[in-house]
């Protein structure tokens, strides 16, 4: 399987906030979620892929050094931003007027294919439209000039479900396509339960891990007992998710030396969300759910 | 070309707006300060300078505008199209927006009832020079500043001209010198000079704005 983005020990610092030595690796017909609560650099990362931000240092490769002018990379890049940064003055077509004249490779009758799918008429103003409608026009842009590669930042958040289940069903048609890859930004975790191949998870400026999304399930198990049984664990076994007078639950990956321990313990399939939380140290928060 | 005819389209429909009142002004203006003023009616060249420096400047001001607000380039800076191109679109705009006010006011010169002082073809070609050298110099800085902070430094040189005016007065006569030999000069070879120093200061404005527009971050 070919690399579509190799991002190497990639570094920005900001008076705040620094991306701190980051590195990833998106492989082809692959979708990779890159999972980070707000504020952890998501955003700013993808602006450094996207050649918005300047990298500090570091190197960014993509699909394997097969281009090698910029123009030729940018067509074969599809992005949806979580602004939409389009010029809300103008109308759909004007927009894609101008963004089409930029692709070597536009096809016109995709983009109509996507406009119809998708219901939005070309006479209405950018302005008018409502978040889930930009992100489908956003959507159809990105799908319109033989893209290898889609970047999205943020595309669910704000979005109600069904649009939500629309957007992670055609992302899933987009990489059964030979060669096509897409790496998507959220801190919705149940979107990425849906379609991810890959996890990538960011706090505060580092990668925390990656690897596939089944292997990140199976190798963590939610543990539950009682206040005695966690005295009889070692800290280092588990991550504490919530602790109550009566018990408490955490996430583990030593889940097999916990049973040998405490043969009567529960453990159960732990989700992406709470493997995420006990991951960047962090508690449940409802609104992500 | 199909990228730069889209950008210029681009760029006259986000101020759509704004289209008739500035029809209505290039129109009207030179007819009314023309009939208020006798001066500008046996010679209109000052008038039409004026008026060419204004409109311009208020077609690049609105588009700028509407580009601060409305950060549609942000998503043309991820699309394959080079930074030279967005610039060059950008000095066609102002040399589109003065051929059209150009016409306007010839053909307002054409009609007597106007009052509207002729225009000759070297005081078109010295505007001309005239306007792509501030442009040159002012859409570089537009990428460079940003809308605001240079709404700001022109604020601020409007203040201060009559003074800078006055410590350069001694070189006036000097450039006056220099127009006045220009004006000498053929028509044809007045013409092809003024083009030559437009092609120039586009090439130059492009460059130095391109390299702005590759160090800025968004």
């Amino acid at each position: 399987m070919e690399t579509a983005l190799d991002v190497r020990n990639v570094s920005k610092h900001f008076k705040n906030f620094t991306l701190d030595n980051v590195s990833l690796e998106l492989k082809e017909n692959c979708i990779t979620g890159f999972l980070g609560k707000n504020g952890a650099g998501k955003t700013t990362l993808i602006k450094i892929i996207l050649g918005l931000l300047h990298k500090d240092s570091g190197e960014i490769v993509f699909f394997s050094n097969k281009y090698k002018n910029v123009e030729t990379i940018k067509n074969k890049i599809g992005v949806v931003l979580d602004d939409g940064y389009f010029y809300d003055n103008l109308n759909l077509e004007q927009m894609k007027n101008v963004v089409a004249a930029t692709y070597s490779e536009w096809n016109e009758n995709t983009y109509q294919m996507y406009l119809k799918k998708f219901h939005l008429n070309e006479n209405q103003l950018i302005s008018s439209l409502s978040k889930g409608m930009k992100l489908k026009y956003a959507l159809a842009l990105s799908l319109s000039h033989n893209a290898d590669l889609l970047i999205m930042d943020e595309p669910t958040s704000g979005l109600d479900s069904e649009i939500r289940k629309e957007l992670m069903d055609i992302l899933g048609e987009y990489v059964q396509s030979d060669g096509k890859s897409v790496f998507f930004s959220t801190h919705i975790t149940s979107d990425l339960e849906r379609c991810a191949d890959e996890i990538v998870i960011i706090n505060n400026g580092k990668i925390i891990e990656q690897s596939s999304k089944d292997e990140m399930i199976e190798s963590n198990r939610m543990v539950k007992g009682t206040l005695d049984d966690l005295k009889k664990m070692s800290d280092e076994y588990i991550k504490i998710l919530d602790k109550t007078k009566y018990g408490f639950t955490g996430i583990t990956s030593d889940f097999r030396e916990i049973k040998q321990l405490l043969p009567n313990i529960v453990l159960e399939k732990a989700s992406l969300e709470d493997i995420f939380l006990a991951k960047i140290g962090g508690d449940r928060n409802e609104d992500d759910l | 070309m199909k990228m730069i005819y889209n950008l210029v389209k681009k760029d006259f429909l986000l101020i759509k707006k704004y289209f008739l009142i500035m029809m209505v002004f290039v129109i009207l203006a030179p007819i009314f300060i023309s009939m208020r003023t006798p001066e500008f009616q046996d010679n209109g060249t000052l008038l039409y300078g004026m008026l060419i420096l204004m409109v311009t400047f208020m077609i690049y001001h609105m588009i700028s505008m509407e580009e601060m607000k409305q950060k549609g380039f942000i998503y043309l800076q991820i699309t394959p199209m080079s930074n030279n191109i967005m610039v060059v679109s950008k000095y066609i705009v102002v040399t589109l927006t003065f051929l059209v006010t150009t016409v306007i006011y010839w053909i307002l010169s054409m009609i007597s009832f106007t009052k509207v002082g002729v225009i000759y073809i070297k005081s078109i070609m010295m505007c001309f020079a005239v306007i792509e050298l501030f442009f040159g110099v002012y859409i570089p800085l537009t990428f460079k500043l940003g809308y605001v902070k240079l709404q700001m430094i022109s604020a601020g040189i409007i203040f201060l001209s009559p003074f800078v005016i006055a410590l350069f007065s001694k070189y006036f006569s000097f450039v006056n010198n220099i127009v006045l030999s220009l004006q000498s000069l053929n028509n044809l070879i007045f013409i092809a000079f003024t083009l030559i120093w437009v092609m120039i200061v586009i090439i130059v404005g492009t460059k130095f704005s391109s390299s702005i527009l590759k160090r800025q971050e968004y």
